[in-house]
């Protein structure tokens, strides 16, 4: 009886060695609340990253150009590209500008970074064909997220929550 | 003793068994206690920690040296009558009036054997085999430990989307995500989808069907087969079953020409109605985000859906470009929406069959040890040995003394019944 107790101790003591040894980050830790989890983002830096987004995306519709877009990455700054090249034949112009840009949350999910920003725009959008230019003043709450590449936070998708609408119509 | 006879005693003992199956007891328990605080990520990582892995192995050293030890036993059980000579004594006889071989007739006819005709004494027996049955209950966990090994080191497991008509060629690009590293290590196979067809319970979402039509192999098409949630397609060792649906979504993108600017079917993440998702347009820098509402009907002027089934679909969409929301609202079937000069049509929902992919090499080893553990329990519990010693008694009669591995009290009870008839 005594042997097999000792074997019971010796086998948990092993057990229980090792898993503190492999899984005292991940598991242990976040168990026993001893020790919070290290915050793995800069809200500082998250926020220059959209900021510096946003003024670059403004410079890269009025010269044509998305690779001079800061902090997205090569995906996000292809469908931009492609936007400019769409506008270029339709003839259209598109001029932004923000008078408000506010980080209202910035939560971290799945390894992705979600930042939630209140943005005040005011675009013009010139036609050239038609000769015509519209104002369109948009109040947007934006999500953008974030993914990690090296030691940086890069943009991936944006997504608008607020905007107008053109209203629908029968088919045919 | 020495040291070495010592530790040999020790792993080839039933002290050491048991000493094992109460830790593994122990470890799992634990292991369910993390796996519902933690993550099962994590209970998993856990699981193939060196604790672990060394109770297994010792497990395994265990029972192989138990089966080495016990064999010249199982020997001798096969070849003793009867199989407890001083015990078998010891039940009280059951006197039988009538002559021996009437009484060894019957017995013949319940499937006992005579086993020593010599002298005066008769020895029967039934069940004798039946120690093998322990033999092979033992051995069997050396299959299913075999078919483990060889799961966690092969085993291929991946998903995929289809929808009706779509051929699968299984190659690397067609996965949605797989454990395989490399492509050549994929299953072999080809399948093409004819029609999902999924119910629901009472418009819940719970499937009392969830069903896909394949034909295989992807360029003839010459066999059909029905997959379901619960049965698999088996080609070879690989099992192929619908495990999920979704819907698609027809679309067509026009200039206002009226020409074709693209045309498509997309498999979207909106079931259930209410989620979002979104695709974009071939030629056109625009996304579309929208929820599906299959069935539709209005609440107070809102979307809503009265069944699962894609009878009157009805979209709220979102056309995006850049930052620009171009258009936000409900969308029908039957209509149209016009924006920066092109118009959008999404005249059909469909559904998408989430098809999940498994090749496991040891799965056919686990189940060949299943089948041995459970032959070998019925055949060391049902059909168990029985001995039979017949002596002469007096008046002409017949002492019976009996032995039964198990029950002895209703072998007794059995055989008193016999001699009555």
């Amino acid at each position: 009886m005594k042997d097999f107790l000792k074997i019971i101790i010796i086998s948990l003591l092993i057990f229980f060695g090792i898993i503190y040894i492999e899984e005292r980050e991940t598991l242990v830790y976040p168990i026993l609340g001893q020790v919070k989890i290290e915050t793995p983002f800069d809200k500082d830096r998250i926020e220059k990253v959209v900021i510096d987004f946003n003024k670059t995306l403004i410079e890269a519709y009025e010269k044509g150009d998305a690779a001079i877009l800061k902090g997205a990455d090569e995906a996000l700054k292809g469908q931009i590209d492609f936007e400019i090249a769409f506008l270029h034949a339709k003839g259209w112009s598109f001029v932004p500008r923000f008078s408000r840009l506010d980080i209202s949350d910035v939560r971290f999910e799945d390894n992705r970074l979600k930042v939630i920003t209140s943005e005040d725009w005011n675009i013009r959008i010139i036609d050239h064909k038609r000769q015509e230019e519209r104002l369109k003043d948009e109040i947007y709450t934006m999500t953008y997220t974030l993914e990690k590449t090296g030691e940086t936070w890069v943009i991936t998708t944006i997504y608008p929550e607020r905007g107008n609408s053109a209203k629908p119509r029968a088919n045919g | 003793m020495n040291t070495f006879h010592r530790i040999w005693d020790f792993l080839a003992s039933r002290r050491m068994a048991i000493a094992l199956l109460t830790a593994a007891s122990i470890y799992y328990l634990i292991l369910l206690v993390f796996s519902i605080i933690a993550s099962r990520h994590n209970a998993d990582n856990i699981s193939q920690t060196y604790p672990f892995l060394l109770l297994y192995l010792l497990f395994y050293i265990n029972i192989g040296l138990c089966i080495y030890r016990w064999l010249p036993t199982l020997k001798l059980k096969l070849t003793t009558f009867p199989l407890k000579h001083g015990s078998i004594s010891e039940h009280h006889p059951v006197f039988i009036s009538g002559d021996k071989s009437i009484i060894v007739n019957r017995l013949r006819k319940r499937g006992y054997k005579v086993v020593d005709d010599s002298g005066e004494r008769k020895y029967l027996v039934k069940g004798r085999y039946s120690p093998i049955g322990g033999l092979l209950f033992h051995l069997s966990l050396f299959p299913i430990f075999i078919g483990i090994v060889i799961s966690i080191n092969t085993r291929f497991i991946g998903e995929t989307l289809m929808v009706d008509g779509q051929p699968f060629w299984g190659m690397p690009d067609e996965y949605l995500w797989s454990s395989a590293k490399e492509p050549d290590s994929m299953p072999k196979l080809s399948l093409s989808v004819d029609k999902i067809e999924a119910d629901f319970w009472e418009d819940k979402q719970l499937f009392t069907k969830l069903t896909a039509i394949v034909r295989f192999p992807a360029d003839t098409l010459k066999n059909q087969a029905i997959m379901k949630i619960s049965d698999p397609v088996v080609f070879g060792d690989t099992y192929v079953r619908i495990a999920g649906m979704g819907y698609t979504i027809s679309f067509e993108a026009g200039d206002k020409e009226g020409y074709l600017i693209d045309k498509g079917i997309v498999k979207l993440n909106v079931f259930a109605p209410g989620s979002e998702d979104s695709f974009s347009i071939g030629g056109l820098p625009h996304k579309v985000y929208l929820k599906v509402y299959p069935d539709y009907y209005l609440v107070d002027g809102k979307l809503n859906t009265k069944t699962f089934y894609p009878k009157n679909p009805a979209y709220y969409i979102k056309i995006v470009r850049g930052k620009l929301i171009l258009y936000e609202g409900p969308l029908l079937a039957s209509q149209e929406v016009k924006v920066d000069d092109f118009i959008l049509r999404l005249p059909k929902v469909g559904y998408w069959g989430q098809v999940q992919i498994v090749r496991d090499g040891g799965a056919r080893f686990v189940f060949a040890g299943f089948i041995l553990m459970i032959a070998g329990l019925v055949w060391r519990f049902v059909w168990y040995r029985r001995d039979i010693m017949l002596i002469p008694g007096p008046e002409g009669g017949t002492n019976v003394i009996g032995f039964a591995e198990y029950f002895p009290k209703g072998f007794v009870e059995w055989l008193k019944k016999m001699g009555r008839k």
